[in-house]
């Protein structure tokens, strides 16, 4: 099993103002399956990811990923665990503007120890049609183009498990399509699991399953 | 370990932008606080190394035994002949009456033999350089021929002799040995004192004895030869090692206060430093989140941002320490001759050493706990916003900055010539950082108290005061530091000016 989730509880906020996000998340993902997590905005969603990609530590309830118990983990373990083992897509792209194309997409297998992280980080930007942009910055390349980096930093580790939240938010419709085929291709080549969160009904038909959620449950699922 | 701080070196190299702003306040105050430091440490060590250099002719000889109200015996005299050549002075304060109006000034009389000085010249304003002037003559000081208008070929009374003036005194060797004196210095020969009926008995003089020692000879057993076989003569001897014991003395204590004071503004740069730092973190807070999205946990965070913070803070230190390497030569070039003597163009590694140590120690001290609080920025950043604010430095951290702190005390301890001052120095700064720490938090608290005014602008400001981040407290504590700073300074120097000044009574004779 990718990723094991049981009664996931997460509460954010001061001790005298708790906000309950996840009242009790029940998941369970199969290796090289494809889930699409739908839902309202401040249903839940991002933050189920961000618990599941370890970014976050769940208040109680069990979460495996990987065969790894993220709720014994502090937040440097969690780190760790993520090095070549799991891949995060963000909506906003979040590259470091500082660093190229090349050099960003490198930063995953160089925190990882990989010797050779910058010839895998070109192979990648070459899958996704940027071996002519590698010494862009992210400032000088339009917003698809930001993303198929980020997705190049995502996947060429060879991550297991890949998490994307809405990846085409900030992208027009053709762009967005552009940038879905091209990470469920990469998904398929790589056979990893993918998480995707989206408002779109049509890219979730694209997923092996559907979970919906609402007010921090999951109220459905549809394969 | 060596691998993981390779991989930082290399992130961090290429995530430091040559447009980082934030650094650039780190890097200002750092180099002003650490040349400011080199400066004062180069030119001190510059003037003592100088001092010590002209030592004989400061001294007007390898050694020199100095009586008061006395001259020396037949046994003394021929027992200061048998050590090497002699030579022999004396000076008194006697008032100088010449001039076409016949004024009177309060003079430093020195009579000389022939044989002085033994080294450096007796240079007169013309560029002359002569010896003891004849019997009836006298060299007079730049100072006396313009107050009592008397020039070369004129004529001054001291005591019931009356010299005519031989010339303009240009340089005298061992002005600076000589200390402290109550008036312009007017020279006659030796031979000419007792015409003067000065020297009577219960006058007030001194009479110098310089030696010049053979090449092989030693200053300082020759001092102890003397002190022993005359132990109660109340002889005051000193050696060519420490000529101008007097102006060494103030050098010294005058650098050690303005490293003080140096050091104290780099505390104050200090603040300027972690401001520097915590805005230029706070401005890499979602490249940090993403870093950790990424696969990096706190330390590869700080190892990163250590690079980059002491990369930066190394350029700055180089700098600076150029910057007060060259000092004493700009300052001589400015201000020369208010110099007791010039600095030696020269580069002095202590003071540079010590003034680096310093930069580095300050940067440490200032940057590790924006750092810390950096290292706690979670990777849910990018998902919600995250208040940490109040994120406190962890264990390791607060580790590294009470070491830095300690260095540094005790680094501005072990080098001052008074450790008791230094300690004493430091414990006030201390003191006052509390002081104001503890003004800031009461301006806080009563800034949340007090009821909300209705213009929106007092409401802003005033809530800008007691927000979460507020930066009350490091604007407290930096603009009180500056003050004290300052006030220090002023006090000090009204209080050598009102010890310097001539106290004239408002109604004289």
């Amino acid at each position: 099993m990718a990723i094991r989730a049981s009664n996931v509880t997460l509460t954010l906020g001061a001790k005298d103002a708790p906000v309950q996000i996840l009242r009790g998340v029940d998941l369970s993902v199969l290796y090289g399956s494809s889930i699409a997590l739908l839902g309202p905005s401040g249903s839940g969603k991002s933050s189920l990811m961000a618990v599941l990609a370890g970014l976050e530590q769940a208040t109680s309830g069990t979460v495996e990923v990987a065969g790894m118990d993220f709720g014994a983990m502090n937040e440097d373990e969690l780190a760790r665990a993520r090095r070549g083992r799991i891949g995060v897509v963000l909506q906003a792209f979040h590259l470091l503007p500082t660093m190229t194309a090349l050099e960003n997409v490198a930063i995953p297998m160089e925190l990882a120890g990989m010797s050779d992280a910058f010839q895998d980080a070109e192979r990648e930007l070459n899958v996704v049609g940027l071996g002519h942009r590698v010494d862009h910055y992210p400032s000088q390349l339009s917003g698809g183009e930001q993303q198929r980096v980020a997705i190049a930093r995502a996947m060429a580790a060879m991550p297991k498990i890949i998490f994307a939240d809405e990846p085409t938010g900030n992208l027009d419709s053709e762009t967005g399509a552009g940038i879905i085929d091209l990470l469920f291709t990469r998904r398929a080549e790589l056979n990893a699991t993918l998480l995707i969160i989206t408002h779109d009904p049509e890219l979730a038909k694209r997923c092996d399953r559907i979970v919906t959620m609402q007010n921090g449950v999951i109220v459905e699922q549809t394969a | 370990m060596i691998r993981l701080w390779a991989i930082a070196w290399h992130i961090a190299r290429r995530d430091l932008s040559v447009r980082i702003r934030g650094l650039r306040l780190l890097a200002i105050c750092l180099f002003l606080g650490v040349a400011t430091l080199a400066a004062i440490g180069s030119l001190t060590a510059g003037i003592a190394t100088e001092l010590s250099n002209r030592g004989q002719s400061l001294l007007g000889g390898d050694v020199e035994v100095e009586t008061a109200q006395r001259m020396a015996s037949a046994e003394e005299l021929s027992a200061f002949r048998s050590m090497g050549q002699l030579s022999e002075t004396v000076r008194l304060c006697a008032m100088a009456i010449g001039g076409p109006d016949k004024d009177s000034l309060l003079a430093e009389l020195k009579a000389i033999d022939n044989a002085y000085p033994f080294y450096g010249t007796l240079t007169l304003s013309d560029g002359l350089t002569v010896k003891a002037p004849a019997k009836g003559q006298i060299y007079i000081g730049p100072t006396l021929s313009e107050r009592l208008n008397i020039r070369a070929g004129g004529t001054v009374r001291f005591g019931e002799a009356t010299f005519t003036v031989a010339g303009i005194i240009g340089k005298e060797p061992d002005r600076l040995g000589e200390g402290f004196t109550l008036g312009p210095v007017a020279i006659i020969s030796l031979a000419s004192l007792p015409d003067t009926k000065l020297i009577q008995p219960g006058s007030l003089f001194q009479a110098k004895y310089r030696i010049k020692l053979p090449r092989s000879a030693d200053p300082a057993a020759t001092v102890k030869a003397i002190e022993s076989r005359f132990p109660s003569a109340g002889f005051e001897i000193t050696d060519r090692s420490n000529g101008a014991p007097g102006t060494r003395r103030f050098i010294e204590r005058m650098g050690q206060f303005l490293t003080l004071v140096g050091l104290a503004a780099l505390v104050i740069a200090g603040i300027g430093v972690g401001n520097g730092v915590g805005s230029y973190l706070e401005s890499k807070r979602t490249s940090i989140a993403t870093l950790k999205v990424t696969g990096a946990d706190s330390a590869m965070i700080f190892r990163i941002f250590m690079i980059q913070i002491m990369a930066v803070a190394a350029i700055a230190i180089w700098a600076g320490l150029m910057t007060g390497s060259i000092a004493p030569q700009a300052i001589g070039l400015v201000i020369g001759d208010l110099l007791p003597v010039p600095a030696g163009f020269s580069i002095y590694p202590v003071p540079l050493l010590v003034s680096a140590v310093y930069g580095v120690l300050i940067a440490v001290a200032f940057a590790l706990p924006p750092l810390a609080r950096a290292r706690t920025i979670p990777a849910a950043g990018l998902f919600r916003a995250v208040s940490d604010i109040k994120a406190r430095a962890d264990k390791r951290s607060m580790i590294g900055i009470t070491a830095a702190i300690a260095a540094i005390i005790a680094l501005a301890i072990s080098t001052a010539r008074e450790p008791l001052f230094s300690a004493g120095f430091i414990a006030a700064a201390f003191t006052l950082l509390l002081i104001l720490t503890a003004i800031a938090y009461a301006l806080r608290w009563v800034a949340m108290r007090l009821p909300r005014p209705k213009r929106p602008l007092l409401r802003l400001a005033l809530a800008n005061l007691h927000r979460p981040g507020a930066q009350t407290q490091a604007l407290v504590v930096a603009l009180g530091l500056g003050l004290t700073l300052f006030t220090t300074l002023a006090t000090i120097q009204t209080s050598i000016n009102n010890e310097t000044r001539p106290k004239r009574p408002r109604t004289r004779p």
